[in-house]
């Protein structure tokens, strides 16, 4: 049986801190596109109004949802889907997060 | 650039996009702050390079405008050079074949550093103002 990878992507932050440096998230509706393992979504969701994050790989976003703290609610919402096919109603975000999907 | 259209339509009058992608250099390997190897990761940087034609090409459009870019570098941890071994097996990115040896032998954290490109994009409306 193998071992699960001892691994840790940017826990320095390098990618959130980035993103708070050109995007300011306070009090916004924020969709992003390529969520995975959800490592950025409470990071945007921290200061964002509402975040919609998605990505095709279903066994990533169930990881996500088990690490989403209660306390974010309805706040953050996880989907199984790919950009090219989720269906968003038009002019409804103020920011789009592309996380190395596009 | 259909899927950007598709996305970039759910945007906000004067909405913004941030698009995070890798950029060249290859991803450097390192072990103890040394440089152990550089990983071969044309396959991603090739896809990054589509997705900048992509936005680009709504740039000359004057759909969207640049206001702002940073560049950073972004580390991936492991345990060991086994487990980096692993983790790349099924990545877009391939390890040279004469690093396997000498990573498989490093039992101590190794990191790869990898360089990436935050753009920040606005929808356009009348007027486009760099920040």
């Amino acid at each position: 049986m193998s071992q699960p990878i001892a691994s840790a992507l940017d826990p320095e932050g390098a990618h959130l801190a980035a993103l708070r440096r050109l995007g300011n998230f306070r009090d916004k509706r924020v969709m992003e596109v390529g969520c995975g393992e959800g490592r950025l979504t409470v990071g945007i969701a921290a200061d964002a109004t509402y975040v919609l994050a998605f990505d095709p790989d279903a066994a990533s976003v169930e990881v996500a949802r088990k690490l989403l703290p209660a306390i974010y609610g309805s706040r953050i919402e996880l989907e199984v889907a790919s950009a090219k096919e989720i269906e968003i109603a038009p002019h409804s975000f103020d920011l789009v997060v592309f996380s190395w999907s596009l | 650039m259909h899927v950007l259209r598709h996305v970039i339509a759910s945007l906000k009058p004067g909405g913004v996009v941030l698009d995070l992608q890798v950029i060249p250099p290859n991803p450097i390997v390192e072990a103890s702050g040394d440089i152990v190897c550089e990983i071969d990761g044309a396959r991603l940087l090739e896809q990054a390079a589509a997705a900048t034609v992509a936005i680009d090409e709504l740039v000359a459009r004057r759909r969207l405008c640049e206001q702002a870019v940073d560049d950073h570098d972004v580390r991936h941890h492991y345990r060991t050079g086994a487990d980096l071994i692993d983790d790349f097996a099924d990545s877009g990115r391939k390890i040279p074949d004469d690093a396997v040896p000498s990573l498989l032998g490093l039992d101590r954290p190794v990191v790869v550093r990898e360089r990436c490109r935050l753009r920040r994009l606005k929808l356009l409306e009348l007027e486009c103002i760099p920040v």
